[in-house]
């Protein structure tokens, strides 16, 4: 009993992440489609979304020996994993109920933490070639090569269950969830994380609408992104946005530090019948004497001929 | 009488190297009638004077290389063999025997035997009987002598010169003529035949310019090549233009891997693609090494086959360098990089604080198959002290077999690729017989090792802007983004720990990465500063060394020619240079990127080695 605390109680330790468990489920507990997973909404102070957590049962099978795996799970908005919790009283076990060791807690953590773990190329007949040995029958597998570093000696049927579950159709389903449960308030916390992932979540499942109802805190999510974000939120955000003059006179104040790429998809989607005087202004300012696509873009629509 | 008149006159004027007045007869093994088990090796031609036979049999005496030769007059000729000893440096024992016959009997002297430089060595005296002798080499041991050329003289005192030009010369006065040069006239110029010089050529073909390839080895692909058998590397298909790629996935290997079977690298795959193109005329075995230039521009590419010698010119208004080693930038005079660049010269982080020469290596890579019966391998007694410690007990040599980290990459190419061949053989020797658990390899057999050394760094030509570490890190796009490189930051150094047990000499080598997004190449860094129809694509563009750590990735480099094609149209059809191109042309370059010159309905299936890049999304 005292052993099992203590277990508890370093694991804790151990894994304090973002999500603190002082939390009051807002409502009912939402049954995620198609999976035997409850996942729970978490909250933060100030009553928005934070993320989920789930309860997960399961029996793992290493080689002969099943025993039941029972541990909480904890994901952010947008499905990606934080960290887990053991359940007290049940800590985990390797085959021959071996008790996990501290390292081997933290090890896990890291496992379930890689979303790129090699675990996803295999399937789980693959995971352990069989040896046999001279003058007895099929005895114990051999870990193959390619994932002896990305599991845990022992644990390797759980390392892999874990990880699948953490990354499997659950993140689906949670994404579904937090997409349900968009609104303004929401929508401002998670831009204002300046999480690349997370304003990627946003475009790629924003409808028409949506565009148009979270405008600023798209336009935020352009001002502070990276690399080619700019140019892809551009091009899903639908031609009718461009068309407000809160998006225009965005463009207005911030085309000159758009990188090209994003200058150039950004010219793209302008109407030349629709934009305002100080959008074509500022475009009537880029031009340069080189000639490139950006230039024949801006002159078409601020009306000058191309040659 | 007469008849015999004309024979003679024609004997006189189609024999090699022979002269009227002079008794002498100058012989280029790599031209012999028959190669025998001989391979021509040409990798050092640009500073040893001319390719050479090489008997690469990985310890087993190679078939005789033969050819006839006719004399100005029967007589006594002394023999000189152009040839060196290739182990010299480490050992007293050479590694490379081999004998020179005449008519089926072998001169006295053994060679490959003597000076660790080329140099030519006395050979005694013949007897020629009739106006015609077979000359052969005879390998005897099967690791790599190597044979350039066999003067015969019945003058006295006539040893041959050992300087490149002046053997040049030498030959060109026993012909009485200067060697026959053809001439070709194209709109566009490539000289280089790996993956960059190969898809320059094909998209410039396909928009209709007329294109001449230029490449110094039997086989297309270079590094891609089933001479040296690296994988591509690197991922196609990228935004901003997304459209680049499509050929390289055209005529890329379906199977990935590297120091595989030959039939890996489809090297007939590059071949055909190129030969489809009615507007290509492709010039394999060729090496270019001379220019003409006049008012910062080249005029003119002068190239000599590898085996016969026959000299070619190349007139164009636009050349492409995809030579790798800069080659023809360095010899019109471009301004060039090498060795590393100091961190206070571009403010790289991963800079190192001085400047160095501590390149990237040469790769010769090797593997040995299971036979399924014992096989032996010579216990050779030129190879580096070994023990079970220092051994690799391995079936298999890969990219981290590299060598000559630190060394010229130009004019140490023969050394460098030396060294690979000597650790190879000296752990292989010692595995198959004195390896504490030899057993283990009783039935393995050495399989292939690569004599063609595979390069990875030497000079970078320097264009309007250099792409540094700083612009990858930080995403900085220029709006003259091209094709993207989206390879991690890799560079090699020695392995620490095989650097210490080989005293300096380092074969192995470790990479460290440093993960990018994928960055889109600035043109700028694909055109020559100061000679202005010069372009270049492949490890030989615009970047600093840590820059290059990413680019050199051959997928990337494909892409790059893809580039390069595109920008020969739109010079043909402005007639305009590559820099006019940026500065008032470039939405026509856009436009043709945005396009694309592949199949872009061909699915890409050849998902090995994309790299542990960043990427924005998740594809």
């Amino acid at each position: 009993m005292i052993r099992s605390l203590l277990i508890t109680i370093l694991t804790i330790f151990f894994l304090e992440r973002d999500l603190t468990p002082g939390y009051v489920p807002m409502s009912q507990p939402m049954i995620a489609d198609s999976l035997d997973i409850e996942l729970i909404p978490l909250y933060d102070e100030d009553s928005v979304l934070e993320g989920y957590t789930a309860f997960v049962f399961t029996p793992i099978c290493e080689e002969d020996k099943c025993y039941a795996v029972e541990i909480d799970f904890f994901w952010d908005a947008i499905g990606r994993y934080d960290h887990y919790d053991t359940i007290p009283g049940q800590p985990l076990t390797k085959l021959e109920h071996e008790p996990f060791t501290p390292e081997e807690y933290e090890k896990l953590h890291q496992i379930l933490s890689e979303p790129a773990s090699v675990l996803a190329n295999y399937k789980k007949e693959d995971l352990v070639q069989d040896i046999e040995e001279e003058g007895v029958d099929g005895v114990s597998g051999a870990t193959i090569n390619e994932i002896k570093e990305s599991v845990i000696s022992g644990a390797v049927y759980s390392c892999y269950t874990l990880w699948h579950i953490v990354h499997g159709k659950v993140v689906d389903s949670i994404q579904s969830l937090t997409y349900r449960s968009l609104n303004d308030q929401l929508v401002k916390k998670m831009v204002h994380r300046k999480d690349q992932q997370i304003n990627y979540f946003l475009i790629n499942i924003f409808s028409e609408e949506d565009f148009h109802n979270y405008l600023p805190h798209l336009l935020y999510t352009i001002e502070n992104g990276q690399g080619y974000y700019a140019k892809n939120a551009i091009e899903k955000m639908p031609a009718s946005v461009f068309e407000d003059d809160r998006t225009q006179d965005f463009f207005t104040e911030h085309f000159e530090s758009l990188n090209y790429f994003a200058q150039i998809s950004l010219l793209k989607k302008l109407d030349p019948q629709s934009i305002n005087s100080e959008l074509k202004t500022t475009l009537r300012n880029h031009l340069s004497e080189r000639n490139s696509q950006k230039n024949e873009l801006i002159r078409i629509l601020i009306g000058i001929e191309n040659n | 009488m007469k008849a015999l008149m004309i024979l003679l006159i024609c004997l006189l004027s189609i024999s090699p190297g022979m002269s009227k007045d002079k008794k002498a007869v100058f012989i280029q093994t790599e031209s012999f009638d028959q190669k025998g088990g001989w391979f021509i090796d040409q990798q050092s031609m640009d500073v040893m004077g001319s390719p050479y036979l090489l008997a690469h049999g990985m310890g087993t005496p190679v078939d005789d290389a033969m050819t006839k030769v006719v004399f100005p007059e029967k007589g006594k000729y002394r023999v000189y063999v152009r040839t060196r000893n290739w182990t010299a440096q480490w050992s007293d024992v050479p590694a490379g025997r081999f004998q020179v016959l005449i008519d089926g009997k072998p001169l006295d002297k053994e060679f490959g035997v003597s000076t660790q430089e080329w140099s030519w060595i006395d050979g005694g005296t013949v007897d020629i009987k009739s106006g015609v002798a077979h000359v052969a080499l005879r390998d005897l041991t099967g690791f790599n002598g190597r044979c350039d050329a066999i003067y015969f003289t019945a003058e006295k005192n006539d040893v041959p010169p050992n300087d490149p030009d002046q053997m040049d010369k030498l030959v060109e006065e026993l012909t009485g003529k200067k060697r026959t040069v053809e001439e070709g006239e194209y709109d566009f110029v490539i000289i280089g035949g790996g993956m960059a010089g190969t898809c320059a050529a094909i998209s410039a073909a396909r928009l209709g310019v007329k294109v001449a390839l230029i490449q110094n080895r039997p086989v297309l692909g270079g590094n891609n090549s089933s001479e040296v058998r690296v994988h591509l590397g690197a991922r196609i298909n990228l935004e901003p233009y997304p459209n680049l790629g499509n050929l390289v996935n055209e005529i890329g290997p379906d199977r990935g891997g590297n120091a595989q079977p030959k039939d890996y690298y489809e090297d007939d795959k590059k071949l055909k693609a190129v030969l489809a193109e009615s507007n290509i005329s492709l010039f394999l075995n060729t090496h270019a090494n001379k220019v003409e230039t006049k008012d910062g521009k080249i005029t003119k590419v002068y190239a000599e086959n590898i085996e016969t010698g026959e000299i070619r010119g190349f007139s164009a208004p636009l050349f492409a360098d995809c030579t790798g080693d800069g080659t023809i930038g360095f010899l019109a005079g471009a301004e060039y990089m090498t060795g590393r660049e100091s961190r206070d010269r571009f403010n790289e982080p991963t800079a190192p604080l001085e400047a160095d020469n501590l390149t990237m290596g040469i790769s010769v890579q090797w593997f040995s198959e299971d036979a399924g019966y014992p096989v032996a391998f010579p216990d050779i007694e030129w190879g580096l002290p070994w023990n079970d410690e220092k051994a690799f007990a391995i079936k298999k040599g890969d990219w981290d077999w590299e060598t000559g980290m630190g060394k010229d990459m130009i004019t140490e190419t023969e050394f460098i690729r030396d060294y690979g061949l000597l650790v190879v053989y000296s752990n292989w020797s010692y595995l198959k017989n004195d390896y504490s658990k030899k057993a283990e390899f009783a039935n393995e057999r050495l399989k292939w090792v690569a004599y063609v050394g595979g390069k990875r760094e030497s000079r970078r030509l320097v264009g309007d802007y250099i792409l540094t570490e700083n612009e990858l890190r930080n995403q900085e796009f220029l709006p003259d983004g091209t094709a993207p490189t989206s390879w991690t930051i890799d560079l090699h150094y020695p392995d620490p720990e095989n650097l210490e047990k080989f005293d300096g000499e380092a074969f192995r080598s470790i990479a460290k990465h440093t993960k990018i997004y994928p960055y889109p190449i600035p043109f700028r860094c694909l055109y020559s500063k100061n000679v202005s129809n010069l372009m270049m694509g492949g490890r030989d563009i615009s970047v600093s060394h840590v820059a290059l750590g990413t680019v050199r990735l051959m997928r990337t480099g494909g892409m790059m020619g893809e580039v390069l094609g595109m920008a020969a149209s739109v010079c043909k059809e402005f007639e305009i240079t590559p820099r006019e191109i940026y500065e008032s042309h470039f939405a026509d370059l856009e436009e043709l990127m945005l396009k694309g010159v592949g199949d872009p309905d061909l699915p890409f299936t050849q998902t090995y080695n994309k790299g542990g890049t960043l990427l924005e999304t998740v594809e």
